[in-house]
């Protein structure tokens, strides 16, 4: 973007000068000269008078104060500390600031002047002339009082006041009228915009500018606090270059002095100000917040651990983008550890926030769950697991009321078989009062567990029965039993006791009522997890194994019955052996089967095999995140089965949003569901998945809400902006209060651009330049379409619409369609989008005849349609602007 | 008024970087001057802003939000014109200047 700044530049320097005192002329007429002058005239300053007390003058002059002793000096410096603590209204802390100041000392006199002053500017004359009485007449505090009193009420301090003060007098009471101030400020607050969209325009910029030169010294807090209005309202618009202007003059509030608070805020507004949004997030952080010395610690580690909260999430977002598409437009500037570096020091300045812990463990898992697609990805994975562990471990010690992750932890623990570290974590728990029933059945899996482990040791099978006993007393009402006296049959074996083994095999067989296959299953999975040896378990793992080999060949019967064990131990969080080697594999085949499964209504078994279907990803995600219909048809009847698919929604990374309303019936048939539900997990699981389902829901709206009222960025040069630099391109008079004069709309109008020699010239160059630019990035066109394979039309349309290229790029695309073999419909598609953006494209499409190419043609006349459409609408605007001028 | 992040402390009368304790002494002090049950508006300003001020995480997070009003010029100078203004301490002094 040129900026009117560049572009006077190129007028020369006469004629700067000349538009620079023209605008000057114009800007006093609008800010009322009466004012402007009156101000001027006010601006009177202390003077060191020949019978001056070289103590008073030490107050605001340096060369006197040197003069003084030390400890004077620092008695001096309290007063002038105290002045300005009375000027922002912090009374007791300018009282407080002198109560060391003894009463032989000569600064007593000042310190009596304070606490009147006090009196005075809260209207209690009598009080601050009881004070101020004391005053030795001669002395500068004692001149003060009298001019003020005078001014104010008409009555000296004393009759040593004499009428050669008068012209003081007239000072004081000028000073305490605020009307001059305010008419200026008036002036600058009625500037009416013609277009709604401006907020803060250039015209009130310039307006501004005088305005603090003229009344900054009178009245410093009203300036400052009409300046901070001004910046207020000028980030409401959708350019930031007016804003960048204000931030340089008007100082900030006290706990954003240089605004990089306000402008890390104003640049989520944007889209592609990620760079200059984390730019002024970090010098917040780094630079002001340590400065902030009125802030206090706990408020100071919570900003920097919400910015670098914000920092992390738009790195993330960036990355997330360049994963989605696998390339950068440029070099890549974000990775994972960037983004997990900045979550950790989010967690270290507030580590009792649960949101990074979560961010961090989330982001962590996201990488992993990438990991695989690269090269050496098995030690990557080691590595990330650890520090996954690492994470939740930290998250729990910060927060050991936090169930979810205290529950994730310990199936973690019981994973690696650390009962110890598990025992110890449940323990902990045993605290709370705990609502989730999988916390609740914590020791009957800890119990589980225990026993399977006692079962490696021939030594300690009789404890491993004793304690799979007491699993069973802790069993969950909520959960099926049927694997349990599998796993006493495994006992026994494991024991030698051969017949044992069999009478309680075929017992739990019959009793269980379980298909042969499951039978075999539960029969060998109980066998794996009671450490029977690897000899003994081949003629069990026979009879499973191959047939998960083929199990596409299992009928639909064996695989419902396999599906409801599988989603126990789901659900249940436990990483049974039998379910880690097999489950993919026969959830591939389940989900094909249920094609031809035509029965609506389904029973407890079927429920169960339909919520572990949709809880795994057992469909290619494709570009349609909800699981096939089979699934969503029969969810919208089931509440269980609709809590399975948002249960697997909550927990994505890489959750598509743009079907995310695709399963808001789900949340309502699951939020509604848990009102009447009498199974205790369940009616858990229904509020827990539709309230996380609610919140991602919340947020994605949000940021559509967001995305929708961004405008756009200009560079952010850190060119430093004085009072007398800041120039008018438009150099004609133009003394009309309606404004029109947004620098976004003067920059983008053709008429604004010189057709000088010169600047054409420059403007080749900068061309060429930019060519050139397109020519050597990273990623070459041709790599583009390359990477893109052949859903790529699709692709480059979100690239499109989340990148935004610049439009020589997108025109080059198109140029290109023809030479890779893209198919016509996949053009017309590109072409639409193009439309839509009302941009220029390549037109040789339009002599083909076939009817593809003929709809390509038609897209191409739309686009010429909406161009001309546009250009009627920028002449129409010309017109009125001229209309308005003249 | 509503209670936001910026104004939070005004409402308290206290300065920015207020000890918890100076914000408990100060919230009972308002409390007490303001008892919900003859000022509720007000009890409930002041309430506002404790809960805000106590909160360490709340009080960013609110500073973070971007505001979704448009400030009023107006406002700002009609509320400064209500309060008498305060001279600056340069002028203060000069008005101590000598006779000439």
């Amino acid at each position: 973007m040129v900026t009117r700044k560049t572009k006077l530049k190129n007028r020369g320097k006469a004629n700067r000068a000349e538009l620079a005192k023209r605008q000057n002329q114009r800007m006093e007429k609008r800010l009322d000269p009466a004012a402007a002058s009156a101000a001027r005239s006010l601006e009177i300053h202390p003077l060191v008078g020949p019978s001056e007390r070289t103590e008073d003058a030490a107050v605001f002059n340096q060369e006197q104060r040197s003069k003084i002793s030390e400890e004077l000096q620092l008695e001096a410096v309290k007063v002038t500390e105290s002045l300005e603590l009375t000027y922002l209204g912090q009374f007791e802390d300018a009282i407080a600031k002198l109560k060391d100041i003894a009463r032989s000392s000569p600064f007593s006199d000042w310190r009596l002047f304070v606490r009147g002053l006090h009196s005075f500017y809260s209207g209690d004359f009598e009080t601050a002339r009881q004070n101020w009485i004391k005053l030795e007449a001669t002395r500068r505090p004692g001149r003060i009082a009298s001019t003020l009193l005078l001014a104010e009420t008409g009555q000296p301090l004393s009759d040593a006041i004499t009428s050669a003060q008068k012209d003081l007098v007239e000072h004081a009471q000028t000073l305490r009228l605020r009307k001059n101030v305010v008419t200026a400020a008036e002036a600058i607050a009625k500037v009416r915009h013609r277009d709604p969209e401006v907020t803060f325009s250039v015209s009130q910029f310039a307006m501004l500018l005088n305005f603090f030169s003229s009344f900054r010294k009178l009245d410093p807090e009203f300036v400052s606090r009409v300046g901070q209005a001004c910046v207020g309202l000028s980030i409401k618009q959708g350019d930031m270059e007016v804003f960048d202007r204000l931030k340089k003059i008007v100082p900030g509030p006290s706990d954003d002095p240089t605004w990089n608070r306000t402008k890390s805020i104003y640049m989520l507004d944007f889209e592609d100000a990620e760079d200059l949004m984390m730019k002024a997030s970090r010098a917040y952080i780094e630079q002001d917040l340590p400065k902030l010395s009125g802030m206090s610690e706990p408020l100071k580690n919570a900003l920097s651990c919400q910015i670098y909260l914000r920092v992390a999430a738009a790195e993330g977002e960036q990355l997330d983008g360049e994963n989605r598409f696998g390339f950068s437009f440029g070099p890549s500037k974000v990775d994972y550890k960037s983004v997990h570096s900045l979550l950790r020091q989010a967690i270290k300045c507030y580590p009792t926030y649960r949101l990074p812990h979560e961010k961090l463990i989330a982001s962590l898992k996201k990488e992993y769950d990438r990991n695989d697609r690269y090269d050496g990805a098995k030690l990557v994975a080691t590595r990330l697991e650890k520090e996954i562990l690492a994470a939740k471990e930290a998250m729990v010690r910060a927060l050991p009321d936090e169930i979810e992750i205290s529950l994730e932890l310990i199936d973690i623990y019981l994973d690696k078989d650390e009962l110890e570290k598990a025992n110890a974590l449940v323990k902990s728990l045993s605290g709370q009062r705990l609502e989730d029933p999988l916390a609740k059945a914590l020791p009957w899996k800890l119990k589980l567990k225990e026993a399977m482990r006692l079962s490696r040791r021939k030594a300690d099978l009789a404890m491993a029965s004793k304690t799979l006993d007491e699993a069973e007393l802790l069993w969950p009402v909520w959960l099926n039993k049927n694997w349990l006296p599998f796993l006493k049959a495994g006992l026994a074996l494991r024991g030698g006791d051969q017949a044992n083994f069999e009478k309680l095999t075929v017992e739990a067989r019959e009793s269980q009522k379980t298909s042969p296959f499951l039978g075999d299953l539960l029969t060998f999975a109980a066998l794996q997890e009671m450490n029977i040896p690897g000899p003994d378990l081949k003629v069990f793992r026979t009879s499973v194994e191959p047939k998960f080999e083929k199990a596409n060949e299992l009928e639909l019967s064996d695989l419902f019955s396999i599906g409801s064990f599988f989603w126990d131990l789901t659900r249940t969080g436990f990483q049974h052996k039998g379910y880690r080697m097999q489950a993919s594999k026969a959830g591939k085949a389940f989900v094909n089967k249920l094609k031809s499964f035509t029965k609506e209504d389904l029973n407890p078994v079927q429920i169960d095999a339909f919520s572990w279907g949709a809880f795994h990803k057992f469909w290619p995600l494709g570009n349609n995140p909800l699981p096939s219909p089979e699934f969503v048809r029969r969810a919208l009847k089931e509440p269980r089965l609709a809590a399975a698919i948002l249960g697997w929604a909550v927990g994505q990374p890489w959750f598509p949003r743009n079907r995310i309303t695709d399963y808001v019936p789900l949340m309502i048939i699951a939020k509604e569901a848990a009102r009447t539900e009498k199974d205790a997990f369940y009616r858990y699981q229904f509020d827990k998945v539709s309230d996380g389902f609610n919140t991602i829901f919340q947020e994605f709206n949000e940021e559509e809400e967001r995305r929708k009222s961004r405008g756009s960025t200009i560079d952010d040069d850190d060119e430093e902006y004085e009072y007398d630099e800041f120039e008018f391109e438009d150099d004609d008079e133009d003394d009309d209060e309606d404004e029109d004069d947004s620098l976004e709309e003067g920059d983008n109008s053709d008429e604004e651009l010189c057709d000088c020699p010169d600047c054409q010239a420059d403007r080749a160059r900068a061309s060429k330049v930019f060519e050139k630019e397109l020519r050597t990035q990273p990623m070459g066109i041709a790599d583009v379409f390359a990477k893109l394979g052949p859903d790529g039309t699709a692709k480059l349309a979100q690239i499109i619409q989340q990148e935004k290229p610049p439009e020589e790029f997108l025109k080059a695309i198109g140029k290109l369609f023809p030479n890779y073999g893209i198919s016509p419909n996949e053009m017309i598609e590109f072409v639409r989008l193009m439309t839509n953006r009302g941009d220029a494209f390549n037109e040789d499409f339009s002599s083909r005849t076939d009817p593809d190419a003929r709809a390509v043609a038609q897209s191409v006349d739309e686009i010429k349609a909406a161009r001309k459409r546009r250009e009627k609408e920028l002449e129409r605007k010309n017109r009125e602007a001229s209309r308005s001028r003249r | 008024m509503s209670v936001t992040a910026n104004n939070a402390h005004q409402v308290l009368e206290l300065k920015l970087g207020a000890t918890p304790e100076e914000l408990r002494k100060a919230y009972l002090a308002l409390v007490r001057q303001h008892p919900p049950d003859r000022d509720p508006e007000k009890f409930r300003d002041i309430h506002a802003a404790y809960q805000l001020l106590s909160d360490p995480l709340a009080q960013a997070t609110a500073l973070l939000t971007p505001s979704r009003d448009k400030p009023d010029l107006m406002a700002v100078i009609a509320e400064a014109e209500k309060v008498r203004p305060r001279l600056a301490t340069l002028n203060l002094l000069a008005l101590g200047n000598e006779a000439k």
